[in-house]
């Protein structure tokens, strides 16, 4: 076991040092860099954009500007961002949390939903209620968040109005912790509805793949009821694979959605992104690749630490 | 029986507790909201204004550049009808044909914390911007050779050389508290997100990508604000920026053409429609063999139904330039060559150039094909859809033209090096109308070169009589129509939705809020 | 309409070959061929016809330049299409490569591969397609080799796992024993399992590269407009929800309904990762310990050996668990 995680966590910083290496590496051969965003077009001339290259640090070689950036690093200075003229992992985290609130919710809900509505149409397979949620999943996932999203809005904000439209709160009233809940509600459906109704298709087929097996057969010819075999025997068997999936969308959530973030004016890190991108600010695009290779790589490590005491027969060889 | 009452009460107690927590929790959700303070002014917005440093580099159209306006005064107020009045600086001399300026300060002007502004205040910002270390913007500041507080109350600048611009430009900066700053990163302090000027209102509170809120300074030197809150609300949609008008939760949105219909149906919502100085215009790179014969630069101009596109296009809300000016400018001279159009005209110079209509329609001239790539950024939606109708028009003449959208940093970086055919974008004078760095011989935007041009530069920044400089930038713009500097193409209306209960909004051509301590709810 | 997911590989093909799936098969390949043959004109504009409702004229009604919706839709799920397959095509390629690489030559290469794969999946992967569009002008070109080498890592380990089923198979065992070299194996019993398996991935990575290519393009990052895509005209389409629904209905209906008629085929697969692709990761079992359940693939017997059924791994194997 700790042979396992010390080679996983070698694997992870392994993993995060070629990741900001390819990040770093790119967005220096990306043309037009802050300089030229920071100076405008209009007041533009070499020797300005020399001037501002230099106080930055760009007119430097690649290898040292990384080596001073990871020695920075370590010394927990993660840069500072042009743009907002602030440390570049305080821009980033004053917006994490909203990214995480979403993202953590959407995640719960989604595998709620689609744990239960997999478990559900498998139980009853063939059943019309079955085709019903089969299809219905098939429906969600093929629909674009932005279509779904701005659906949404037209139904619950416009027409029936019972539903704010966008914003993490009613400006003033941030602490209405009621006024904040129902401001979740629209984008955490949206964002988790893909991903539900996937995991729901991908539960019932594993549902249904494990209780035609031998073993359930046999549990049921020995009396267990459909229930039990159900919950004990088919869920824990199906659960590893499900677990794996999840461990991939918490991480695809935590990255930010820019869909979701852009039509529910929801301040996170997707929208950061490219914004980010588009003004060349560097910083925070590295923090922001910081946190995307953490958070993937932690939870797959969750998941298959999950999974290994779930199933100990999928120890690694 | 004592045994069986031992456990029951603390299962009990946690039942209770739960209840009440529960209770409580519910109770502070949907119980009544606190007091609202008097009607805030909630301002709609697409985009996060960024830094609310006056030293930043930040555009001049909303929001970007409105909490600066807010919340840091600057020496003068640029004015409506493009003159310059009084603000931080009550009076201040011009002398030494024009390369010095000595402002003098009002008394009573103080910042948010109570500390007057002084002359030691201004040195501190003019000195900070030129600063290369803090990376700020040294707009309107190039020219300043040296500033020194006189007196406490008496700054005086002595310039590189006469400009009219400084007064306007370097006048319209935020100053800074030096008792504040003085010795502070200034690229990185986290005073950046506690700023303090001396502007009518002051930040209370900001919560990022969400809103940044504002409350009215009290006393203030230029009469206290009649609006006692304005908040800033983020929102990067604008649909959501509509539901929102319509909602009535926000009071105030830049709205575009396409949005009106929606707009105008909204009861308590007017729209206000501000000419502005910006305009868009397509610059050809004179590097291009093509466009050395003005004949090709005619015939393209008229190719392209400029007023059929105004009209459909933007609605109307806007129109036709000929030049480099419009009329929100006021060196905006009315009287230049004009390029109606007349695509019949334009082939006929086109033929007349020795381009000849090829099997596909578009016209060559030894072996080489009439065609070039308009460079646009990818954030010019209007821009876009505007070339994607001049691009059909110029292909029924026998021109071939071709979209290219760019990321701004690479259009940018392009435009720099000189890589382009054409370029399209949106110029804005400003304050000014001088626009010397397109326009001068070995300037770096396409190449256009006319001495006589250069020399009607040269002298507009040497005179600081308005009349006598509109007539000079009159002639400029009359000699760039002539000579086809650029395809000049439109200016739009800013189309500001506005609450109709809102009073004291009165138009501006460059910052709506320039007088934001004036408006007023109610009729 | 009951088989989406493992345990319907042959329920797949099945209905690929039934006449549901020739239809949707044949109407993608009419989406994409026939807009080169009818008289379409997506780029005319027409000052005098901005922003119509659908009409008479215009069946799907036209945009804020006047072009007709109908025109441009067809022509956008050409392009549309036409991308998806060459990421389709891309990724099946690379990971194919990879994947087979690593089942075959284990060890070091594999381990190797393993990490590479690993590496790609933790790339976030919208991040790379900002990255690519801020280095290289946007266009069909890029947008296919960024959809294709951010999505074969899937296609990887399927395969890789498949190879390595098939190592462990009886019949292969048999086979060698009985004198047979390694690339006739492979020709002769592992090509036919190959490539039912491939078939497969294939349709489900079709169908997240329609989803890939309307997410990026929509962004910005994809085709330029112009040119139409499905993505990018839901993009055009954004700001004019409320004045013109038509324009965000008709692309977002194409995309929806397209993608639920491949799902029809049992393709169901989820958009972000393909779930049962990833197991193997935690299955790295032993050759001979052919897998207990049945997340991986049924195989069906080579040609030539007919095994019988009880000598099919999954059923056995599940036997064993059951024990």
């Amino acid at each position: 076991m700790i042979a396992f995680l010390l080679r996983r966590s070698v694997e992870l910083l392994l993993t995060l040092g070629v990741l900001v290496l390819v990040v770093f590496v790119v967005l220096r051969l990306a043309p037009g860099g802050p300089a030229q965003v920071l100076l405008g077009p209009d007041r533009y001339t070499p020797a300005l954009e020399a001037r501002v290259n230099h106080v930055l640090g760009l007119d430097r070689s690649l290898p040292e500007q990384m080596g001073r950036w990871v020695r920075a690093v370590f010394e927990g200075e993660l840069g500072v961002s042009y743009f907002h003229r602030r440390p570049a992992s305080e821009v980033v985290l004053e917006r994490l949390g909203a990214t995480l609130l979403l993202g953590g919710l959407a995640f719960a809900l989604s595998l709620a939903a689609g744990v239960s509505v997999g478990v559900l149409a498998a139980a009853r397979q063939g059943s019309r209620l079955d085709r019903l949620l089969s299809h219905g999943a098939v429906a969600v996932i093929a629909t674009p968040s932005f279509w779904l999203g701005i659906g949404l809005i037209l139904l619950c904000s416009v027409w029936l109005g019972i539903l704010p439209s966008a914003g993490l709160a009613p400006i003033g009233r941030e602490g209405d912790l009621g006024a904040r809940l129902r401001h979740l509600v629209l984008p955490v459906v949206t964002m988790a509805a893909s991903h539900a109704a996937s995991l729901a298709l991908y539960t019932r087929s594993a549902v249904l793949s494990v209780l035609a097996s031998d073993f359930v057969r046999t549990a049921r010819a020995m009396g267990a009821s459909t229930r039990r075999v159900l919950w004990r025997h088919t869920l824990s068997a199906a659960a590893v694979p499900i677990i794996t999936v999840a461990g991939l969308t918490l991480a695809h959530f935590l990255e930010g959605s820019i869909v979701v973030e852009t039509v529910f004016g929801w301040p996170g890190i997707g929208q950061l992104t490219t914004a980010s991108v588009a003004r060349r600010d560097y910083p925070v695009l590295l923090v922001i690749s910081l946190w995307a290779g953490i958070v993937v790589v932690t939870a797959n490590l969750m998941a298959d630490l999950l999974t290994r005491w779930m199933d100990p027969r999928t120890v690694e060889e | 029986m004592t045994a069986a009452w031992r456990r029951p009460p603390r299962r009990l107690l946690g039942l209770c507790l739960a209840l009440a927590g529960l209770g409580s929790v519910l109770a502070a959700a949907w119980g009544p909201p606190p007091a609202a303070p008097a009607r805030p002014l909630v301002l709609g917005s697409l985009e996060e204004p960024g830094s609310l440093s006056p030293l930043a580099d930040l555009p001049h159209h909303f929001p970007a550049d409105a909490p600066q306006t807010l919340l840091f005064d600057s020496l003068i107020q640029y004015l409506p009808d493009g003159g310059v009045g009084p603000k931080l600086a009550q009076r201040w001399e011009v002398s030494a044909g024009g390369r010095v300026l000595t402002f003098h300060l009002t008394p009573n002007a103080r910042f948010h914390d109570g500390r007057p502004v002084t002359a030691e205040d201004v040195r501190f910002t003019v000195e900070a911007a030129s600063n290369p270390a803090t990376k700020s913007s040294d707009e309107g500041f190039e020219a300043v050779e040296k500033v020194e507080a006189i007196g406490p109350q008496a700054v005086r600048f002595t310039l590189t050389r006469a400009t009219p611009r400084f007064l306007s430009e370097g006048g319209s900066r935020g100053i800074l508290p030096k008792h504040l700053l003085e010795g502070r990163d200034l690229g990185r302090d986290p005073v950046n997100r506690q700023p303090v000027g001396s502007g009518a209102y002051r930040l209370a509170s900001s919560t990022p990508g969400q809103s940044i809120v504002f409350d009215a300074v009290p006393d203030h030197y230029r009469g206290s604000p009649k609006i006692g809150r304005v908040v800033f609300k983020i929102l990067p949609d604008q649909n959501i920026v509509l539901t929102q008008l319509r909602s009535g939760e926000i009071q105030y949105a830049l709205v575009e053409p396409r949005d009106l219909p929606v707009v105008e149906k909204i009861q308590g919502v007017r729209v206000l429609e501000v000419p502005t100085t910006r305009f868009y215009d397509i610059t050809p790179n004179f590097q291009r063999p093509y466009w050395e014969d003005r004949r090709v630069r005619e015939a393209v101009l008229r190719a392209m139904d400029r007023e059929a596109i105004v009209k459909r296009l933007l609605g109307g809300r806007g129109q036709v330039v000929h030049s480099n000016a419009t009329p929100a400018s006021w060196a905006y001279n009315p009287d230049v060559p004009r390029y109606g159009y007349d695509p019949a005209r334009a082939q006929a110079l086109l033929a007349e150039a020795g381009w000849l209509a090829a099997s596909d329609g578009i016209r060559e001239k030894a072996g080489q094909r009439l065609g070039f790539a308009v460079m646009v950024k990818n954030v010019d939606r209007t821009l876009e859809q505007v070339l994607v109708v001049a691009q059909q028009q110029l292909k029924q003449v026998g021109v071939e033209m071709r979209i290219e959208r760019l990321e701004p940093g690479v259009f940018t970086s392009r435009m720099r090096a000189g890589q382009f055919d054409a370029l399209g974008r949106i110029w804005n004078p400003v304050y000014d109308p001088d626009q010397s760095v397109l326009y001068r011989t070995g300037n770096r935007y396409g190449g256009y070169s006319n001495p006589e041009v250069d020399a009607l530069l040269a002298k507009g920044l040497t005179v600081s009589d308005r009349a006598q400089r509109r007539r000079i930038y009159g002639d400029i713009q009359r000699l760039l129509a002539g000579d086809i500097a650029r395809f000049y193409l439109y200016t739009e209306n800013e189309l500001h939705a506005v609450a109709a209960d809102l009073a004291g909004v009165a138009p501006h051509p460059v910052n709506l809020f320039w007088n934001l301590n004036a408006w007023a709810w109610g009729r | 309409m009951s088989c989406y997911g493992a345990s319907g590989f042959c329920d797949i093909r099945r209905r690929l070959g039934s006449r549901w799936g020739r239809a949707v098969l044949g109407g993608l390949l009419l989406l994409l061929t026939l807009p080169s043959l009818l008289p379409l004109d997506p780029y005319r504009v027409d000052l005098e016809a901005i922003l119509i409702a659908p009409d008479a004229a215009h069946w799907l009604g036209t945009d804020e330049t006047g072009r007709d919706l109908l025109a441009r839709l067809l022509v956008g799920g050409r392009a549309t299409l036409g991308i998806a397959l060459g990421a389709t095509l891309v990724a099946m390629a690379l990971g194919t490569l990879v994947g087979a690489l690593a089942g075959y030559r284990r060890g070091v290469t594999d381990a190797l591969l393993m990490r590479l794969v690993d590496f790609g999946l933790a790339f976030p992967s919208l991040f790379a397609v900002l990255l690519v569009a801020s280095l290289v002008p946007p266009g069909p070109v890029p947008l296919v080799l960024v959809i294709g080498a951010t999505s074969w890592m899937a296609a990887a380990r399927l395969v890789r796992a498949s190879v390595r089923q098939l190592h462990g198979a009886v019949y292969t065992e048999a086979a060698r024993s009985l004198g047979a070299s390694a690339g006739r194996v492979i020709r002769r019993h592992h090509l036919p399992n190959l490539a039912g398996v491939l078939v497969v991935i294939g349709l489900v990575q079709f169908s997240r590269s329609i989803l890939a290519e309307a997410t990026v393009s929509f962004l910005g990052f994809g085709v330029q407009p112009p040119a139409p895509t499905w993505g990018n005209l839901l993009m055009g389409a954004q700001t004019s929800v409320f004045t013109a629904p038509w324009l965000a209905l008709a692309p977002g209906l194409a995309i929806t309904l397209t993608l639920t008629a491949l799902a029809s085929l049992g393709i169901g697969g989820p958009p972000s990762r393909l779930p049962h692709l990833v197991t193997d990761t935690h299955h790295h079992a032993h050759p001979e310990s052919a897998p207990e359940d049945s997340h991986h693939l049924p195989l069906r017997p080579a040609p030539r050996l007919a095994a019988p059924a009880d000598l099919a791994p999954a059923a056995g194997a599940a036997r064993r668990a059951a024990g």
